[in-house]
């Protein structure tokens, strides 16, 4: 014990010959371990503020269903004619957090054009409460609970159909009785999605009009849209199915799994190269004390001792390394909780469109706990590998020495 | 070329590189593996944002649509312009590869199976078939000529949803050129499986005659267009075409104005890549500037010999100066010698991404996104290649003979 205590004391007074360089080593991987830590809880941060506007406008965290409403092999495809009612719901408590739908693929008529669209009937105090898809209407006002034969469509649709506020425009599409479903609906708003491709495909209705449009019950619907998911895995139920959103819309979730990826190469890049850079500083700094390795073999000291001290030393200076990065990593972490980025950095100053939405996320981050023993673990690792090559020509050395 | 003096010195400069040949080695690959990470990660963005961009222009869309007014504005094709010779020379004048004239016209079919929108274009088979290679992925028919009477060609997607097969009839339902509801049969001549299941699902092909006879109800006996789609190199001729078409009234749209979704995707990619660069070209130049001032350190003595002998600092200067030179030169010819050697093999094997989703393809705002991704080693790279390290290691040695030197000169 005292043996170690010993080495232990010789490494840190070795780190401290040289107290420039030192630092400088320190530094270096100090910001490298806090850049890689801020840069882990912004791409975390990020995806999570880029899903919860993405979600919380229209598609939210998962859709309780029919099991056979949407197609096993592709969620693009649904089958209308499954419907739910709250009966199937055992857990009453998800029907607070949750809005009703009912989805109709329909043909919108103007006056010159027909075009097919998924008209949806929203429930619209419950809609106001927990999704934001009333503030994407730039132009006119949301749907009126109180009224019914209201629409709202994106400004693309309005423009291809040649329709504004006030306008009448007819639907017409098959209803679940078999019958041809139609009616007269008359424009009240329209939405923007910054040009997005829902902008053109997607229309609203009250709750009722679409009930009646399609020939329901009043008590059946399509998706109950639940817009939090507080644990990760959903409610289960003997008639329905809860779906995430993920599997609705993969190509969503696939593209903030690939910035998440990249973020985490980018991460290793900055390791490695840092790493590298760290090797050559060791290899020269063992080499400059080679007479000295000479000496304490000379007067006793076995290669294997003189090898732990510098394991030791890069031990050390790693430890503090990792622990003012850690630090600094942190604050800026912080930093950023309250002066968040806005992600148009990254585009030129132009609005982000995903899923066919505009998004303008400012990207409050926050730390996530899991990064503070990842990164440090990384860093270890590659300061282990860092170490190989030093060591083996410092061993190599001493024992021509001896 | 240098004079006796400066080739003295060139040569001792190279001399004191092989002096600590390991060393200069280790610092040449850091420099050179971090340049090249950093610009294979930047290959890789550039073969994604290409792949992206040749699906979208793919999809009918083109780099550039020139497009009639009442068009360009709300869609509505009842007011076609004829394609004449006249509109041929003036984009023809413009450096493009192919251009399509197309008509365009919104329809549904409703059958048993359900209902969908469609998109039927009017096209000029001849012209067309430079433009897209759709004639080249029928898998079941035939391709359009420009005789054929009421005849179609649909996607994959559509027929197996509706279970369609060639000579089958196709109730088209639309609004005509006059706004009047029309129902009207059309034969299936053949089925193409190209692009994305969403563009196989929307886009039916037929010519120009029987689109002119469906539409505008009469067949006008010359080549009319909405739009005319152009296939080029890139945007990069962007400036010249807009001034070019702004002068013949017509709208002039590029592929990013039309899909805004996958051209914000392109600039956000770009504006990642930029951070990206920020942060390797700081991190590299501090962790070598470590090295490389310990390496003028150990030789304090020696150019403190020197300097009793009577060289100046400024011939020290040119020593450091050469050195970074020589460094450079070594440095960047390995870096682009890695990138060429993994992104040449690369750029035919591909990267595999499609593990993100379970080996699916993903499609996105109408295309499909790419699984494979095929890295693209430009010229535009190899210069950044080069910038990158001449910044990188004449940083770390100018500030490392600077400050040796500033030590002597304080001795002295």
């Amino acid at each position: 014990m005292r043996s170690l205590a010993f080495l232990i004391k010789f490494s840190y007074r070795n780190l401290w010959r040289a107290p420039k360089r030192t630092i400088i080593m320190v530094l270096s991987l100090s910001l490298g371990t806090g850049f890689i830590i801020w840069d882990l809880n912004f791409a975390y941060s990020g995806s999570k503020e880029v899903m919860k506007e993405f979600l919380s406008q229209y598609a939210g965290q998962y859709h309780i269903t029919h099991p056979e409403y949407y197609n096993k092999e592709s969620r693009k495809r649904f089958n209308n004619y499954k419907t739910i009612t709250d009966e199937v719901i055992e857990d009453k408590t998800l029907l607070e957090k949750s809005s009703r739908r009912v989805t109709a693929p329909i043909f919108i008529s103007g006056e010159k054009k027909t075009l097919g669209v998924l008209l949806t009937g929203l429930e619209i105090e419950k809609e106001k409460k927990i999704s934001t898809l009333y503030e994407s209407v730039n132009v006119g006002r949301f749907l009126d609970p109180n009224n019914r034969k209201e629409i709202i469509l994106g400004k693309k649709l309005a423009e291809r159909i040649e329709v504004k506020m006030g306008d009448e425009v007819v639907v017409i599409g098959q209803a679940l009785d078999g019958s041809v479903a139609n009616d007269l609906l008359t424009v009240v708003g329209l939405m923007d999605f910054g040009g997005g491709e829902l902008e053109e495909s997607l229309a609203f209705t009250q709750y009722e009009s679409a009930q009646e449009l399609m020939a329901m019950n009043s008590d059946t619907y399509h998706q109950r849209v639940n817009f939090e998911l507080e644990e990760e895995t959903l409610p289960q139920f003997k008639n329905a199915v809860a779906t995430r959103w993920d599997e609705i819309l993969p190509e969503i979730g696939v593209s903030v799994r690939f910035i998440d990826s990249l973020t985490w190469m980018v991460s290793v890049i900055i390791v490695l190269v840092i790493s590298l850079g760290l090797s050559n500083t060791l290899m020269i700094t063992f080499f400059e004390r080679e007479q000295e390795f000479q000496s304490l073999n000379i007067i006793g000291a076995k290669t294997s001792w003189i090898t732990k001290s510098l394991m030791i030393e890069v031990f050390i200076m790693g430890t503090i390394a990792i622990f003012f990065g850690a630090i600094i990593g942190h604050l800026a972490t912080i930093y950023c909780y309250y002066h968040p980025i806005n992600l148009q950095l990254f585009t030129g100053g132009k609005n982000i469109i995903m899923g066919g939405m505009t998004i303008q996320p400012l990207v409050r981050l926050s730390p996530v706990m899991s990064y503070y023993w990842q990164v440090p673990l990384m860093i270890y690792f590659f300061l282990s590998l860092t170490m190989i090559y030093p060591l083996i020509r410092v061993i190599r050395r001493s024992s021509y020495a001896i | 070329m240098l004079n006796n003096e400066n080739r003295y010195l060139f040569k001792f400069a190279w001399r004191s590189i092989q002096r600590n040949a390991g060393r200069s080695f280790f610092i040449g690959f850091s420099v050179s593996l971090a340049v090249m990470i950093a610009v294979w990660v930047v290959s890789v963005f550039d073969g994604l944002n290409y792949q992206i961009e040749k699906a979208v222009v793919n999809t009918n869309v083109g780099f550039y649509q020139v497009q009639e007014p009442t068009y360009a504005r709300s869609t509505d094709a009842s007011k076609p312009l004829p394609y004449s010779g006249e509109v041929y020379e003036t984009i023809h004048r413009l450096p493009i590869k192919s251009a399509s004239p197309e008509l365009v016209l919104d329809g549904n079919i409703s059958t048993p199976e359900g209902a969908a929108g469609l998109v039927v274009l009017g096209i000029e088979p001849e012209l067309h078939k430079k433009f897209l290679p759709i004639h080249r992925k029928m898998i079941q028919g035939e391709f359009l000529t420009s005789k054929d009477l009421n005849s179609v060609v649909i996607g994959q997607e559509l027929a197996n949803i509706f279970k369609y097969h060639v000579g089958d009839q196709i109730v088209l339902n639309y609004q005509d050129t006059n706004g009047e509801l029309r129902s009207e049969i059309l034969i299936i001549k053949g089925i193409y499986h190209y692009n994305s299941k969403a563009f196989e699902k929307r886009y039916v092909y037929t010519n120009q005659q029987t689109w002119q006879t469906l539409f505008l109800n009469q067949y006008h006996d010359q080549i009319l267009y909405n739009r005319i789609s152009i296939m080029t190199d890139g945007l990069k001729s962007e400036p010249m075409f807009r001034d070019y078409i702004k002068k013949t009234g017509m709208e002039l749209k590029t592929w990013k104005q039309l899909n805004p979704e996958m051209a914000v995707v392109l600039d956000f990619h770009d504006g990642m890549i930029k951070f990206f660069f920020i942060i390797i070209g700081l991190t590299i130049t501090m962790t070598i500037m470590t090295p490389v001032r310990m390496l003028w350190q150990e030789r304090y003595k020696e150019l403190r010999m020197m300097s009793i002998l009577g060289v100046s600092a400024n011939k020290f200067w040119k020593i450091g100066i050469f050195e970074v030179f020589q460094m450079i030169i070594l440095s960047s010819f390995a870096s682009s010698l890695f990138l060429i050697i993994l992104i040449g093999i690369q750029s035919h094997t591909g990267i595999d991404f499609r593990s993100l989703n379970d080996g699916v393809a993903i499609e996105r705002a109408g295309i499909k996104l790419p699984g494979i991704i095929y890295p693209i080693l430009s010229a535009d790279q190899i210069v950044i290649t080069f910038t990158f390290v001449i910044f990188v290691l004449s940083v770390s040695y100018l500030w490392s003979i600077y400050r040796t030197l500033t030590r002597l000169e304080a001795e002295l």
